[in-house]
């Protein structure tokens, strides 16, 4: 049965073996992890479940990390995203960060460390989505005292649907 | 002014600059596994040590992991190794279904990435050529980038040697709507370069599914 309180992790990788390592170190940490191997197979993955954060490896076949990255953001603005790289350039991590990666990290890495920076990517998230719920709430309020009540149910819908 | 040589030569150096990044790409992708793969039994050894029964199979399956990875890593560098001597040769025989071969080898990571699988021919007899390798090396390379960027829907290339007399003949089959107009942009000045000190031409086919790189059989 799905733990609401674990950490769910999307994880992107085209090489098979490791995708199936990582994921069971991931699970001894109570983490909850799919893994795709494909940038396609990826965003299809976000669709259809709320991640919390991503792990991306940046060379991939067709799309690559960077562009996946993107679409990521775009589509889940509190979905955070971790960059892995066989081959890390300061242009590359420069372009990661531009694109709003929470970290960018070169393998093979120190996997205590990962661990560790997917919880702080955890926590980045919940802070920004209850920042952002918040402010909503104070829109909501101030709504209910002026708004007609369809302008106070779209407001409501916009909270339900801030992961999207 | 430049000899020819060495304007081919500095642009030797980018293409051994980019080949050499994604071998050593690929090397870090197994290195990782075999990193997680230790990383794993160390988990499964801490928690042996709390209570839980070791799983055999599962550290077994592990250890299959690491060897896997070790003979990967060992392709890995043997194509380096060979592929950094390929400059001290300035003259050799070479034996093109071999070469194709290594070539395709040392660059699945690039080709992988565009979605490219690439393969060569066989041929009942060995097609040989005494030419620069590195230099032939970097030549193929640039044609089958081309040949990638115009590849059919199948995204399937075929490299074919052959005697061909008077020369000898590499075709790049797979290729889809290549145009008069693509005349007009490839060969670009660094193929042209590697074509005059190789003596090589390169040919389109009339209906636009092949490329051929004619070479001759003894470069002196």
């Amino acid at each position: 049965m799905e733990n609401i309180n674990r950490i769910k992790v999307l994880l992107v990788d085209d090489e098979e073996e490791f995708l199936q390592l990582i994921s069971k170190r991931f699970e001894l940490k109570d983490f909850d992890v799919i893994g795709a191997s494909s940038g396609k197979e990826a965003i299809e993955a976000a669709e259809n479940g709320l991640f919390d954060v991503a792990i991306v490896d940046l060379q991939m076949p067709g799309m690559n990390g960077a562009e996946l990255l993107k679409i990521l953001k775009e589509k889940h603005r509190y979905l955070e995203i971790i960059i892995l790289t066989g081959h890390a350039t300061i242009d590359s991590a420069v372009e990661c960060a531009r694109l709003g990666a929470f970290k960018y990290l070169e393998k093979p890495y120190n996997f205590e460390k990962l661990v560790d920076i997917i919880r702080d990517a955890y926590e980045t998230r919940l802070k920004k989505k209850f920042e952002s719920n918040k402010s909503r709430m104070e829109e909501i309020q101030r709504m209910s005292l002026t708004g007609t009540p369809l302008e106070i149910l779209k407001a409501l819908a916009r909270l339900d649907n801030q992961d999207k | 002014m430049d000899s020819l040589l060495d304007k081919a030569s500095a642009e030797g150096l980018q293409f051994f600059g980019r080949i050499s990044a994604s071998i050593s790409h690929e090397l870090k992708n197994s290195l990782s596994i075999m990193n997680e793969s230790a990383g794993l039994l160390e988990d499964l050894a801490m928690l042996a040590e709390n209570g839980k029964a070791l799983d055999a199979s599962r550290v077994r399956g592990l250890g299959s992991s690491v060897k896997r990875q070790v003979q990967r890593a060992d392709q890995i560098i043997r194509n380096m190794n060979r592929f950094s001597h390929s400059v001290d040769e300035p003259l050799k025989e070479i034996e093109l279904v071999d070469f194709l071969e290594f070539i395709l080898a040392v660059s699945r990571r690039l080709m992988t990435a565009k979605e490219i699988a690439a393969t060569v021919q066989h041929q009942a007899q060995p097609v040989r050529v005494i030419t620069k390798p590195f230099f032939l090396h970097n030549l193929i390379w640039l044609v089958l980038e081309f040949a990638m960027e115009h590849a059919g829907l199948s995204r399937a290339l075929i490299l074919t040697p052959e005697e061909k007399e008077p020369g000898i003949s590499i075709r790049f089959m797979g290729i889809e709507n290549l145009g008069p107009e693509h005349g007009l942009i490839f060969p670009e000045e660094k193929e042209r370069l590697l074509m005059s000190l190789l003596e090589a031409r390169l040919k389109m086919d009339p209906d636009g599914k092949m490329l051929a790189l004619v070479l001759p059989p003894r470069l002196l």
